[in-house]
């Protein structure tokens, strides 16, 4: 269809702005919003996967995040170890705690989920605080060391460079989005939308609900503590003020705005409010105003964010411009691999 | 010793009385509406600092303060109901959810525009009276609190037991469709219940405000604490509410008292995270079937 | 037997909302349940499909006791059901409806969906093939794309009944499929089920439409107040006394 072409076609073209944007000569702060607002794609990402599709609610990205600074600053720093093997080990922890944290809270359907995920943000954080041995409160962890130097044979890849980090947050994402876009096309994926759908009827179909839900959190803490892991080896100094829950409110305007349940719209939402957010800090006093009140008003009446209003664009020019080729609706199934199940991007 | 017991029962029925103001309109607004309203911190809030203004800028006399930000704020309340929670109302509960905290978010950072983000003093005139007792002083402000949430309690309850309004609200939690049908306006009720839980949380923060301080955060620190009031007085249980209300202040007091302040604002919510694992019902709720 | 349940019993406090219910069932049959309101049809299956534990007693499928086990597993074991009042993903197309009611039988494991290895591939082209014929076979292969909650009422009870046979369930249990709808729809209902009973399906259905239940059930079961009061053919519980007398002697209500 015409339609999924200009989808196709605008998702390589960004591809490829990705890919070239550090060679375009962009001034070196540029670079810097730009890792920022693609490590907040991979937090929103995150959280898209728990609330956006499971249809629980979690203000604890934040911590999570901060769980896989920490453990993995804490393994470079303490026993030295390479940052390859400590932000993966960093990420299992925060998916570790993840599933701990979410066995009791989301065996029970209602609320009560989203709302202890407010009172554990707040532990871990008070923990980051406080235990002061290891964490050294306040003051943070300084001096975490860049990511080792890959060698490749006939080339070197370094990580100190803003341009390093850049390709290594970049490359992150994009393998994180393809297995992110087998899973939601996928049995798994139905079944989150299921129980998001509606949790009895979903039940009876054979999904195990708490099985599920867990299994989304412990991923969406997974890719919130990677997330984070890559930010302690990016930034190189961490300290408790990063990790509170107004950075969970932030990652959760950023779903909302790009468009929740979908892959395109944490992305677009996150690279965009980074974009905002250090560009525009003249409105940082209203900033958190207007974000508030468009959560209310995109929740009300575009509960798909921006790739609803771009998917609306879409299809406008699909028919003001269609092409003579075949349009191909209504394809049996089967036929196109998973062709039935695409609702959207 | 004794004398620190007694100093930190006593700060625990303080923050027992504003949980108690707090939960008090949440759990009725989620029995009646169907809304976790996560504004509603930002309710007692703005009555903290409706009161300040009335009794400090205008010179009014506490009480009077008092009673005119309760005012205030069930005007809020109702605007809140028909403004944000009337149009929620059909949608999914993450929708409702993410709403009511969009205003939320809203609520807070337009009083930190207007009123700055530093913390106010809120001195009244009985934030200088002392009572001795024991050998230890209470000042008459920390008195007054557990004195008029309990005054607030009796009022409340003979509202909800022995009025016709009190009959149809709780018809309408019971079953808002067969509420309908007996010719009960639930949009009214909705009205009456968001203005009430509004004023009862913004007494919450007129009676709290001079002990504490007034800032546009102390919503958000304490609807934290306030959720885990009403999850273990059992979601939408007005009795509930009040007793684990007291448990959790006197709980978080001990602790500050006797432990360390670092640990007073982790025990509330071990203590939630404990209830949720052996009562996800609440302590003092019995176990809801789902009507399928 | 299929389907046994000795002793069934549900209470809530204080009230006995299932007494002690024996009901058998043998593959290929389709039994009706009926009974007053109130008479505890619908509690009983949600007993037999696990959203409530019973108080007391058995439910075997196949000889393997099931009761208070978790419905997914229940499910898993080969009971499907429908809802009194629909509960279909209504935001979701028919197809994935349908997909997802394939669930419990795809055999594919979490690391071959997110990798999208072959198994995962040939999984959802075998899906794919049983689900497009079971569409076909029910008139609905025109409308894969349309979202669930823009069907017309009555196919929207169909493509319930679909998404449970999605599964290929042993046993199909039908909460009352022809409530709210007209006598046209209805008509097409038998029907459906009819060709639900070529199929082979075992059938349990509560339904309170008396001419839907005594066109398509083999036997009938009558609950009143909680207890089996009667069990035979249609003809024999048309003219059971104890059931006469439990409508209270009012001719058996059309409709509901």
């Amino acid at each position: 269809m015409r339609s999924e072409w200009i989808k196709y076609a605008a998702t390589g073209a960004i591809i490829l702005l990705a890919l070239v944007f550090p060679l375009l000569g962009v001034k070196s702060y540029y670079l810097h919003v730009a890792i920022l607002g693609l490590l907040h794609a991979i937090l929103a990402l995150g959280l898209n996967l728990i609330a956006g599709y499971t249809g629980q609610l979690s203000l604890a990205q934040a911590a999570f995040f901060g769980i896989g600074s920490y453990v993995s600053a804490l393994l470079m720093l303490n026993v030295k170890m390479s940052f390859w093997l400590a932000a993966p080990i960093g990420a299992c922890a925060a998916a570790l705690v993840g599933i701990l944290f979410g066995l009791p809270t989301l065996r029970l359907k209602g609320p009560y989920f989203v709302i202890s995920t407010l009172g554990f943000g707040e532990i871990i954080r008070l923990v980051f605080l406080n235990w002061e041995s290891v964490t050294r409160g306040p003051n943070g962890l300084t001096g975490i060391p860049a990511p080792d130097d890959v060698a490749l044979g006939f080339v070197t890849l370094t990580f100190d460079t803003k341009t390093g980090a850049y390709y290594l947050v970049l490359v992150t994402l994009l393998a994180v989005l393809a297995l992110y876009y087998n899973l939601v096309y996928s049995r798994i994926g139905r079944a989150l939308r299921a129980i998001h759908s509606d949790q009895i009827a979903a039940e009876v179909m054979g999904i195990n609900l708490t099985f599920y839900k867990v299994f989304a959190f412990a991923l969406s803490a997974f890719l919130s503590g990677l997330a984070g892991a890559l930010y302690a080896g990016y930034i190189r100094f961490i300290s408790p003020d990063t990790f509170t829950i107004g950075e969970a409110v932030n990652i959760l305007i950023m779903m909302v705005l790009g468009g929740m349940g979908t892959i395109a719209g944490p992305i677009i939402g996150a690279v965009s409010i980074t974009y905002l957010l250090e560009t525009m800090r003249v409105f940082a006093d209203y900033r958190l105003i207007i974000y508030g009140l468009l959560m209310f008003f995109i929740i009300l009446y575009m509960p798909q964010g921006l790739v609803g209003v771009l998917a609306m664009a879409k299809d406008f020019l699909a028919a003001r411009f269609p092409l003579p080729i075949s349009r191909g609706t209504d394809e049996p199934p089967g036929q196109k691999g998973a062709a039935p199940v695409k609702g959207e991007i | 010793m004794l004398q620190e017991f007694i100093q930190q029962i006593v700060n625990g029925l303080v923050l027992g009385s504003t949980y108690t103001l707090i939960a008090l309109g949440l759990t009725m607004i989620y029995g009646i509406l169907g809304i976790v309203n996560w504004a509603h911190g930002e309710l007692y809030m703005l009555g903290a600092f409706a009161g300040l203004y009335l009794a400090v800028v205008l010179k009014l006399p506490f009480i009077v303060a008092l009673l005119g930000a309760m005012i205030i704020l069930a005007v809020c309340g109702m605007l809140l109901e028909r403004l944000v929670f009337r149009p929620l109302r059909q949608a999914p509960e993450l929708n409702m959810i993410i709403g009511t905290l969009g205003i939320s978010i809203f609520l807070m950072n337009t009083a930190i525009v207007l009123f700055s983000p530093n913390p106010l003093s809120f001195p009244t005139e009985y934030s200088n009276e002392y009572l001795s007792f024991l050998g230890i002083a209470i000042t008459m402000q920390r008195l007054l609190v557990f004195f008029i949430t309990v005054v607030l309690i009796a009022l409340l309850n003979y509202l909800i037991k022995y009025t016709e309004l009190g009959k149809a609200m709780r018809a309408c939690e019971q079953n808002p469709d067969a509420a309908r049908l007996m010719g009960i306006d639930i949009n009214r009720i909705s009205l009456v219940t968001c203005a009430i839980g509004a004023a009862l949380a913004a007494a919450a923060g007129v009676l709290v405000g001079p002990i504490f301080l007034v800032s546009p955060q102390m919503g958000l620190l304490a609807i934290a604490k306030v959720f885990a009031v009403v999850i273990l007085g059992g979601m939408g249980n007005v009795e509930g509410a009040i007793w684990s209300a007291f448990i959790l202040g006197l709980a978080e007091s001990l602790t500050a008292g006797f432990f360390s302040s670092d640990y007073k604002d982790i025990i509330t919510f071990f203590i939630l995270i404990a209830v949720l694992i052996f009562r996800p019902q609440g302590l003092f709720g019995n176990n809801v079937i789902e009507k399928v | 037997m299929l389907l046994e349940c000795a002793g069934l019993t549900m209470r809530f406090g204080g009230l006995t909302a299932v007494d002690a219910v024996d009901l058998k069932l043998e593959k290929g049959q389709i039994m009706g349940l009926i009974g007053p309101n109130g008479s505890g049809k619908t509690t009983f299956f949600n007993m037999v499909s696990g959203i409530y534990k019973p108080t007391a007693g058995e439910v075997r499928l196949s000889g393997r006791n099931i009761a208070g086990r978790r419905p997914d597993y229940v499910a898993s074991c080969g009971i499907a059901r429908t809802f009194q009042n629909i509960r279909l993903f209504s935001g979701m197309t028919v197809w994935e409806n349908v997909m997802i009611g394939r669930h419990c039988r795809m055999r594919q494991s979490i690391l071959d969906d997110i990798l999208g290895t072959a198994r995962k591939q040939a999984e959802e082209k075998a899906a794919q093939e049983y689900l497009t014929g079971l569409l076909t076979l029910f008139k609905m292969q025109h409308m894969l794309h349309e979202q669930a909650k823009n069907l017309p009422y009555g196919k929207q009870r169909e493509l319930e009944i679909i998404r449970a046979m999605a599964s290929e369930p042993e046993l199909l249990l039908l909460d009352e499929p022809a409530a709210g709808m007209n006598p046209q729809e209805t008509a097409e209902l038998i029907e459906f089920i009819r060709k639900l009973r070529d199929m082979g399906v075992t059938i349990l259905v509560v339904e309170h439409d008396m001419k839907l239940v005594m066109n398509t059930c083999d036997r009938i079961a009558v609950l009143n107040n909680g207890r089996k009061i009667a069990e035979g053919s249609p003809r024999e519980i048309q003219t059971n006394e104890a059931v006469i007398k439990a409508y209270l002697g009012k001719k058996v209500k059309e409709g509901a």
